[in-house]
């Protein structure tokens, strides 16, 4: 069986751009990372596309994050020089709110952030325990754990005066 | 209820995320379960608003909207990819540049050589002095790696001194040693000593082939006429050949001025063969595509020829490649190519009739 690739992309684009940017924090280079994703993909006819893209596309961000350590520097000013680029008060409040995200996110175990990044993404349970090597059985656990664990960490970088109401946990 | 064992977080977020169809703890159990305890079902609430609490901030990471751009734009970035791969890379270019490049310095060194007569004039007031024969001189000049013209003079006192000789007959230029038995088993020993600092010729093994005549064989006895050496080229160029030029020509016009085949590798393409003056003095050079980047170049004289074949480079010494001569059909063929010794032998051992 041949895999339709352009079906796959269709339906899988938009999520695995949301699942990159996730873990690279920039929107052109989620973009970027997700048609390079596919075109490593085309040569390929796994049982499982939608899994397979996403596991190239974990790679793939990996990959980037410890390039970007290795050249922290350099990396900083490009996204400086696209954030500006990019222009607009707009955008930035943008970026704001998603730096927040991003360290609440950091606050997670690393297999905690990747169910809950897989979950996000519009994986079932099965998809992610397979995904994670977890048993499917640990995915509800995981997931009730990193989402608990994100509300809280969200709520202490968050002004308080941001903060919607408070609930106890 | 209190020996009910309470639902856990997990399954409660299983329940909440329609996950527990196949679950060995499944829907009916935890919906059962819910209805009667009050304090389950507070905490099933409370594990919503987390969940959904958790999906908001996630959701606010953006990017709020992915436009997708048509998957031909994923196709063509492949087509672009593969392209770059296929791409040759830029030292084959420079490779084959260099190559080409050097051809044509060879050729021009070789042309301008034989134009001028430069440097051959040193050589010809050494010649003056030495008493062999022509026929004794070639043979034992078409071994040896040419001197630059500096390095002739240099060695010209070690080489005179044996001179009673009679004037030779010829206005060729000869680089002769007498024929003493102790250098003709290696004709320009001396000579070689004296060159220590030039390029140092590599001996092989001498190369048989059945046809080759030794025309030197009288003057020099020994195995001097098979003998083969790296590097080996004559030494000078004759005058009366000066005024003429390199021209290419047919592989039957070359073979009617040689008087003889006009050797070639079997299974290399050809890039042509230029001639230069005819008769016996006539010599022929044929180019040859070894590979990419890389050929060999065939000169070829009647063996027996009076006349040294005129020679590419007035500064042999420091030009690149192997060159090694052998006898062939009555013709001395010397090769030269940027390959090994080894495999330089190989190729002209594979010389045959065209």
């Amino acid at each position: 069986m041949r895999v339709d690739w352009a079906v796959v992309y269709r339906e899988t684009y938009a999520d695995l751009v949301r699942f990159l940017h996730r873990k690279v924090w920039d929107a052109d280079q989620a973009q970027d990372l997700a048609q390079e994703t596919f075109v490593r993909a085309l040569d390929h006819d796994p049982e499982n596309p939608r899994a397979f893209v996403f596991t190239i596309a974990a790679n793939l961000a990996r990959d980037e994050a410890r390039a970007a350590i290795r050249k922290k520097k350099h990396l900083t000013l490009m996204a400086g020089g696209a954030a500006e680029a990019a222009g607009a008060a707009e955008a930035t409040e943008e970026n704001e709110r998603a730096d927040t995200v991003r360290r609440a996110l950091d606050e997670l175990s690393e297999r905690d952030r990747e169910v809950l990044l897989l979950w996000d993404a519009g994986f079932d349970y099965g998809e992610i325990a397979r995904q994670t090597g977890l048993s499917p059985g640990a995915i509800g656990t995981t997931l009730a754990r990193a989402r608990r664990k994100l509300v809280e960490a969200y709520q202490a970088v968050v002004p308080e005066a941001e903060q919607p109401r408070k609930k106890q946990v | 209820m209190s020996d009910v064992q309470h639902l856990d977080d997990g399954r409660l977020h299983a329940y909440l995320d329609g996950h527990l169809r196949d679950g060995t703890v499944g829907r009916d159990y935890v919906e059962r379960h819910l209805a009667e305890c009050a304090a389950c079902r507070a905490r099933l609430e409370e594990e919503r608003r987390v969940r959904d609490r958790a999906r908001a901030i996630l959701g606010a990471a953006g990017p709020v909207k992915v436009a997708t751009p048509p998957f031909e734009a994923v196709l063509e970035r492949a087509e672009r990819k593969r392209a770059s791969r296929r791409r040759v890379p830029p030292t084959v270019v420079l490779a084959w540049a260099a190559s080409l490049a050097l051809a044509v310095t060879v050729g021009w060194y070789a042309r301008s050589l034989v134009l001028t007569g430069g440097g051959t004039g040193t050589v010809a007031t050494v010649a003056q002095d030495a008493d062999a024969p022509a026929e004794d001189v070639r043979a034992g000049g078409i071994e040896a790696a040419p001197p630059a013209p500096r390095q002739i003079a240099q060695s010209a006192p070690a080489r005179a001194q044996p001179a009673p000789a009679p004037a030779p007959r010829e206005e060729a230029v000869v680089v002769a040693e007498p024929a003493a038995p102790a250098v003709a088993d290696r004709p320009l020993a001396n000579l070689a000593a004296v060159e220590a600092k030039a390029a140092v010729d590599t001996e092989v093994p001498p190369l048989r082939i059945a046809e080759a005549p030794a025309p030197s064989a009288a003057a020099a006895p020994g195995a001097a006429a098979e003998r083969v050496r790296l590097r080996a080229a004559p030494p000078a160029a004759a005058a009366d050949l000066a005024e003429q030029s390199w021209r290419t020509v047919t592989r039957a016009e070359a073979e009617r001025r040689l008087g003889g085949p006009v050797a070639m590798i079997p299974g290399l393409p050809s890039l042509g063969t230029s001639v230069f003056g005819t008769g016996d003095a006539a010599v022929a050079r044929t180019l040859q595509v070894l590979g990419a980047g890389l050929t060999i170049e065939l000169l070829q004289q009647r063996a027996a020829a009076p006349a040294a074949m005129p020679q590419a480079g007035r500064a042999m010494g420091s030009e690149p490649g192997q060159s090694l001569t052998v006898q062939w059909e009555g013709f001395s063929v010397t090769g030269r190519a940027l390959v090994p010794a080894d495999s330089l032998r190989r190729l002209l051992s594979r010389l045959h009739r065209p």
